[in-house]
């Protein structure tokens, strides 16, 4: 065993006492048969024995002992103690419970405590000191960490050092994804049978096969036909990338504007970026996005040319409105340092000495302000889209960053298909992957550029807060959407790892030749997609995604291919949730007459609003207040509400891997829960009175794997109450995260407080 | 929407045809012949809607505003209240106080009076009115408005007549008046005497009913205060050890202040028991007989005993009281916060801060009731606020009983009404300056609970808010008096018609005797019966049934001798204490009255942790059953929205709350 020398006498660990020494004999046995989980592709980089995770600040008494892998996937700690008293712990197949992928590491602080000295690790650095503890910031929230008390001092710097390189990696082709595919095409390559599981189609999973990836012409027709859009068309003039990098291979135009046109104009745009086509109203008014016009003396007249090839494609040559996001619009820094902000109130500062600051901290934050922001100015272009029948033009200077949640957010509060998952997952496609988000950048997998920006974030955040208010609109849950934010870290998928398509078909290309990969007609390699849930999570945990109270009134009016079936659906809808309220609000029920007496957005008492001078304004106020007075249609239009108590903090999202901050047995969880067993009774029942013939127990059979329902009811009166495991964090857990509560006070908690991101060198010192 | 959301709907019938009045026409035309056929009915249709005993004061047509639509109709001030009655509106039979037009007299908070766009005048009592109002505001003190515009073209001097109507009226109600009549009005429809609802406790009957559910075996039902001769503001029956003799009693709670002993509060089924008391009387000097007849009952025949300092870490009521003012401004619909500044303005109140120290105390105290068998001493100097307040809140995190419709009722009966609450001089009815609405404070802490664990409570965010309605409504006594003494005084002796003053019992008239047991809880008296059923929460789902609960072991606790351990439990941490009265040597324990103070860094461990010796955060470690802890960080303090922000219809929305999604369901 590893001799320990005895802490200074002057330097007194708060952190942890020195464990026992019957403890590493013990789970010596224990430890040498734990071997790490890897997935095709994955090699182990390092590894070191005898860790311990710690997983209270104060105690050592529930850390976990194990070995500590670094692979070129994750880090992995790999233990057989279980964790104390955990009951519930929502899987992720990918990952096993203590991992953590290296695109999810944010910072790796090394400290040695004898030697009171601490140093974040960058990559190709050297240490100059044996640590004796690791402490792992995430970018999803969760601090981990890990002490080497009683390993090998070497194994355990290197192990460190590993972990540093690997997760800062310089090339997009050491990412995980690339060695995962490579892995794939060679295997079936050799077993004829399998066929590489791609980035399309043809995978297994459900909701992958349905999602639309918008690589083909036919996507994109289908599109246009569900929007019932004319007077647009499908160009190809960007086959092979030909024009423009950024833009994908196949995008709508109006059809009055010919290839030729296209492609003499698409020198003035920036990035070639000429406008796309997003979406298509029933009125006939087109959601179209656009990049500047850098060409100055071409400006106006290619303007001009656009404008009016955009009013033609309008069936009431309607005029066309301009929307310049970059002047109206936070920008990308400000979102950014506006999250850094909010990681550094919701991680790192504990919480005592914040809560009573709590909510001014927030609101200094800003987040809030600029999630409002951009809800705001969604749902005044959904004005001008629905109301004033005209075509939008979103204008930004490369149209790739602002343009994305703005075009998303505007589909989601008309379209009542981008509120179904797959409808959701297609909008990412289209708005986000297709259009070329910077995701690669903006997530920042190399950890290098200046360029890193949470706006798909802030487009989930946003999407979170239309859910929260209209619970019944949408078809996924919260927790669809915080697994879908975790999948952007998780670098084994193709759909968030890459700048642009034409991005990942020339990095894959190149890996392919230099990997030997035959390609065939394929344009670069098939990265598996994140809509293919089955790879991360298994069909039960997928029913998480499922949102109960939408249960019972799914898309009837998709299939039939046209938005206008969606302002028909009021029979539908009748009998929905809305319906009843109506019925309900004066405590008598059965009469559908109501007094038309609903809520206005006209907020001041007095004086009485300003008239604005502008009536387009005032037409957008009367227009919000008329849309607030009635009650909602969920399968029409929904607009957010932007009032200061509206807007929350999506809690499960940042807080969910904080133990001090999960009620047990609490939060809208158990709401949920009982919202699905009633839903799923429903479901059984309906079903068993639409199978007439079959008894109520076949029914029922039948139905169960059919269940779209977490929590299912046993039986019609079904009366077993709040499972246990349930807390307000749920499905997620976080025990086993280094637990920030009991730290203050402590040499820890000061640097877990600290600048640049996490770190201050009051207590330790850096060791450059 | 259809409740409080917006103070406006659930108290009124649908209404089916508006058109009576002929309104379909344009106003101008008609607005002659209107106004003759608005008048002759207002005889018939607004008389149709008093209340026995209520009189019509003034009148005025007007248009309601700040909500969508606008609705034409009437204002009209009563003795009892301001209405705003919308032209062809029916008033229901079973609700004679409408939750969206009536606003009674005392729940008026603010009155101001509009003359375009810049003649703003507050009105108070006795100030002249400047101006005739085009439209007057009113705001109520349980945060709706109500904001009418005043027709114009002659009737002008309607308009200021009832406005100055209501400046008088409500000058003149500013007592603790009891407006029997609007629970006459539908008690009067039944025969016969009506049964409470719940144990009012006012017999010594209730008192043992209770106990012997509480399992309390070593304990009984002391009538040593049957005449109000211990303490005025305590029950006449309270819970005293089983050994402890009567005479015992009465010389035990001399040392207290204002009399008010260690009484029980609640006995935990685990063994626990949970007390309060006043604070020491530091001013006695008691013999050796009277400090162990204190010791004792503090001690309660436990071996270990902690003190906990009520009101260390809580607000005063002060606090409270500006906290409460600060809050309503900001909910005001014209109030100045921008929309990004929300959050902090809402956070300069404070009130969140209050609610949020209130649950933690609650929580640490039902730590220390449950970890161990022991005996709790909640010691407040009045004994009639915090006390209260924590008593009530631990009972709600602990005991799955209390969480239940009819559990929660008799708890506030027995921790606030019974226990001498002074609601009058609380509320602010009296207009005393010892104002503080530390009930209101309470049930926002009961409603943080709610949205916790929305699963664990049998009643719904709309019976929280109907409760909290009540609170301003005065047809019952439950509100009406700051203690038992003047409630069981008063009762049984009044006449509906009749205002009864608080100065000057003696001069009671004596009058026709209206039910004395009629109380808040009797909900039918108000409330449609589609609303009680609106009181129950769909989502309820107990993890522990009330019924399977801990088996009601009696663990032979009693102790004799001094206990073995005594502790002081003050900023989030147990210090033991040498004895526990302050008289002997050391001085006052609670001399020094701590002020509200953020608890120090160094408690860091949350009581629980210190008990269990596992982080209960982490939501793995096994709670006893039946136990709730709350969240208490800033993040998980939520503002009441469906509450304050009624006056703010923009605010609320048109979404469903989430139980009635449920309901529907």
């Amino acid at each position: 065993m590893f001799s320990l020398k005895p802490p200074r006498p002057t330097f007194r660990s708060y952190l942890l006492p020195p464990p026992q020494t019957d403890d590493k004999i013990n789970s010596e046995p224990k430890i040498k048969k734990l071997e790490p989980v890897l997935l095709p592709g994955e090699i182990v980089v390092n590894e070191v024995n005898f860790v311990r995770k710690c997983i209270a600040t104060d105690t050592s008494q529930y850390d976990l002992w194990g070995k500590l892998i670094c692979s070129n996937f994750k880090i992995s700690f790999i233990t057989d103690d279980p964790m104390p008293l955990q009951k519930f712990h929502y899987r992720n197949l990918l990952l096993g419970e203590h991992d953590v992928p290296l695109t999810c590491i944010e910072q790796i602080v090394t400290v040695n405590d004898h030697k009171r000295k601490q140093k974040v690790l960058g990559p190709n650095q050297k240490l100059k000191f044996n640590p004796t503890e690791l402490i792992i910031y995430c970018k999803d929230f969760r601090i981990v960490r890990f002490r080497f008390d009683e390993s090998g001092p070497e194994s355990a710097k290197k192990v460190c050092l590993a972990i540093a390189h690997y997760s800062q990696p310089t090339d997009l082709q050491l990412l995980f994804a690339f060695e995962y595919v490579g892995k794939k095409y060679h295997n079936s390559a050799s077993n004829i049978n399998g066929i590489p599981s791609g980035g399309g189609r043809g995978t297994g999973g459900g909701s992958v096969q349905n999602t639309p990836l918008f690589e083909t012409y036919s996507d994109w027709d289908r599109e246009m036909k569900r929007t019932g859009s004319s007077g647009w068309r499908v160009c190809s003039i960007n086959e092979g990338y030909m024009i423009s990098t950024c833009l994908p291979e196949y995008f709508v135009v109006p059809s009055s504007l010919a290839d030729q046109d296209l492609k003499i104009f698409s020198h003035s745009f920036v990035g070639r970026r000429m406008p796309l086509w997003c979406w298509s109203h029933s009125n006939g008014s087109a959601l179209v996005r656009m990049a500047l016009i850098k060409d100055v003396l071409q400006q106006r007249k290619i303007d001009q040319r656009i404008c009016n090839a955009i009013t033609k494609s309008h069936p009431q040559r309607s005029d066309v409105y301009k929307s310049d996001l970059d002047k109206t619009l936070p920008n990308i820094q400000e979102i950014q340092a506006a999250f850094v902000k909010l990681k550094q109130l919701c991680v790192n500062e504990p919480f005592e000495e914040t809560e009573e600051k709590w909510l001014s901290s927030l609101e200094n934050t800003r987040w809030l302000e600029y999630v409002r922001a951009f809800l705001k100015h969604s749902a005044e272009l959904v004005y001008i889209l629905e109301s004033r029948h005209l075509s939008v033009i979103l204008q930004e200077e490369e149209g790739r960053d602002l343009s994305c949640i703005v075009a998303s957010l505007v589909q989601v509060m008309l379209d009542p298909h981008f509120r179904t998952i797959t409808g959701f997952q297609s909008l990412i496609q289209k708005e986000w992957v297709m259009a070329g988000y910077q995701f690669l950048d903006r997530c920042n997998h190399l950890k290098r550029s200046e360029k890193e920006s949470p706006l798909f974030l802030l487009f989930l955040d946003a999407t979170w807060q239309l859910l929260e208010q209209y619970p019944a609109a949408f078809e996924f849950s919260e927790t669809y959407l915080a697994v879908l934010y975790d999948s952007t870290r998780i670098s084994l998928f193709g759909t968030f790892l890459f700048n642009s398509p034409h991005q990942r078909v020339k990095q894959s290309t190149e890996f392919a030749i230099s990997k030997n990969i035959q390609l065939g007609g394929e344009k670069g390699l098939k990265f598996p997609s994140v809509w293919d849930w089955s790879l991360q999570f298994t069909a039960k945990d997928r029913t998480l995604f499922h949102n109960p109270l939408y249960i019972g009134k799914s898309t009837p009016c998709i299939q039939n291919g046209s938005v206008k079936s969606f302002k028909r659906t009021k029979k539908s809808y009748s009998s929905t949730l809305r319906g009843m309220p109506a019925a309900f609000k004066n405590g008598v029920l059965g009469d559908q007459d109501l007094v038309p007496r609903r809520n206005s957005l006209i907020l001041k008492a007095k004086p009485e609003p300003p008239q604005h001078p502008d009536g387009r304004k005032s037409g957008m106020e009367r227009y919000l207040t008329e849309w607030f007075s009635k009650p909602a249609d969920l399968h029409g239009v929904i607009l957010p509400h932007l009032s200061g108590p509206r807007v929350k903090l999506w809690k499960l999202c940042y807080f969910r891997w904080l133990p001090e901050a999960q009620i047990k047995l609490g939060g809208f969880i158990t709401a949920f829960h009982k919202l699905s067993l009633l839903a799923d009774e429903v479901d059984v029942l309906s079903r068993t009175l639409r199978q007439p013939r079959a008894g109520p127990l076949e029914a029922c059979d039948s139905g169960l794997d059919k269940s779209r329902m977490y929590f299912r009811a046993s039986g019609p009166h079904d009366a077993s109450g709040t499972p246990e495991f349930l807390s307000s964090s749920f499905p997620f857990s976080p025990v086993g995260n280094l637990c920030r509560r009991s730290i203050s006070g402590t040499p820890l908690s000061k640097f877990l407080s600290g600048a640049k991101i996490w770190l201050s060198t009051e207590t330790l010192v850096n060791e450059d | 929407m259809w409740w409080g959301g917006r103070g406006q709907s659930f108290n009124i019938a649908p209404q089916k045809a508006e058109p009576d009045m002929g309104l379909s026409g344009p106003k101008s035309v008609q607005r002659t012949g209107m106004l003759e056929s608005r008048s002759c009915q207002l005889g018939s249709h607004l008389a149709s809607g008093c209340l026995p005993g209520e009189q019509i004061l003034a009148w005025a047509p007007g248009v309601r505003k700040g909500l969508e639509p606008e609705l034409p109709g009437t204002l009209i001030c009563t003795n009892l209240r301001v209405t705003f009655q919308p032209c062809g509106w029916q008033r229901s039979q079973e609700t004679p106080l409408s939750s969206e037009y009536d606003f009674v007299l005392v729940n008026i908070g603010r009155l101001e009076a509009v003359s375009g766009l810049s003649r703003v005048q507050l009105l108070r009592p006795g100030s002249p009115l400047k101006f005739t109002p085009e439209e007057i505001l009113i705001h109520g003190r349980d945060f709706r408005l109500l904001r009418v515009a005043f027709e114009a073209g002659g009737l002008e001097p309607q308009a200021f007549q009832v406005t100055m109507a209501i400046v008088r009226a409500r000058a003149q109600s500013s007592q603790a008046q009891q407006y029997a009549g609007i629970s006459l009005s539908k008690a009067g429809q039944s025969s016969g005497p009506r049964k409470p609802p719940i144990p009012l406790l006012e017999t010594s009957e209730d008192w043992e009913t209770e106990r012997k559910k509480q399992g309390a075996g070593s304990w009984r039902v002391s009538p040593v205060n049957e005449r109000f001769d211990v303490a005025t503001s305590l029950p006449h029956y309270f819970w005293v050890p089983k050994r402890t003799l009567d005479s015992e009693v009465r010389r035990a709670f001399g040392h207290f202040h204002q009399g008010r002993g260690p009484r029980l509060s609640w006995h935990h089924p685990g063994g626990s028991d949970l007390l309060r008391c006043g604070g020491f009387y530091t001013a006695s000097d008691p013999n050796k007989e009277d400090i162990r007849a204190v010791e004792s009952m503090l001690q309660a025949g436990h071996s270990d005993v902690v003190l906990v300092d009520t009101v260390d870490e809580l607000p005063s009521l002060t606090d409270v009281q500006l906290a409460h003012l600060k809050l309503r401004a900001l909910c005001l619909p014209d109030s100045s916060a921008a929309e990004e500044k929300w959050l902090s303005a809402l956070e300069g109140t404070r009130w969140l801060d209050y609610v949020r120290s209130c649950l933690r105390k609650a929580s640490d105290i039902s730590v220390l009731v449950t970890s161990r068998v022991r005996s709790v001493v909640l010691q407040e100097r009045g004994d009639r606020d915090f006390n209260g307040l924590l008593s009530s809140l631990v009972q709600l995190l602990s005991a799955p009983e209390a969480r239940t419709l009819l559990g929660f009722q008799s708890l506030v009966q027995r921790e606030w009404v019974a226990a001498g609450h002074p609601f009058l001089t609380r509320l602010g009815v009296t207009g005393a300056s010892e104002e503080a609405p530390v009930f209101l404070l309470f049930l926002d802490c009961v409603w943080q609970l709610l949205q916790q664990f929305p699963a664990e409570f049998e009643f719904s965010e709309f019976f929280l808010l109907a409760l909290h309605d009540s609170a301003r409504v005065p047809d019952t006594l439950t509100f009406l008096r700051d203690t038992p003494w003047e409630r069981g005084k008063q009762s049984g002796q009044f006449n509906s018609y009749t205002q009864i003053y608080t100065a000057g019992y003696s001069q009671l008239p004596a009058g026709n005797s209206v039910n004395p047991q009629l109380s808040v809880w009797d909900w039918d008296l108000r409330y449609s019966s589609e609303q009680i059923l609106q009181f129950h929460n769909p989502g309820y789902d107990p993890e522990h049934c009330p019924d399977s609960w801990l088996p009601r072991q009696q663990p032979n606790f009693m102790v004799s001798g001094p206990p073995s351990s005594v502790w002081l439990f003050s900023r989030g941490a147990l210090t033991p204490l040498n004895q526990l009265c302050p008289w002997r040597d050391s001085p006052s324990l609670l001399a020094v009255s701590s002020r509200w103070l953020p608890r120090p860094a160094i408690s860091s461990e949350s009581l629980a942790d210190q008990e269990w010796g596992l982080p209960s955060h982490w939501g793995a470690c096994p709670l006893p059953p039946g136990l709730l802890l709350p969240g208490y960080l800033g993040p998980q303090i939520r503002l009441w929205r469906r509450c304050y922000l009624r006056g703010r219809p923009e605010v609320q929305g048109n979404s469903i709350p989430l139980d009635i999604q449920l309901l529907k369901l």
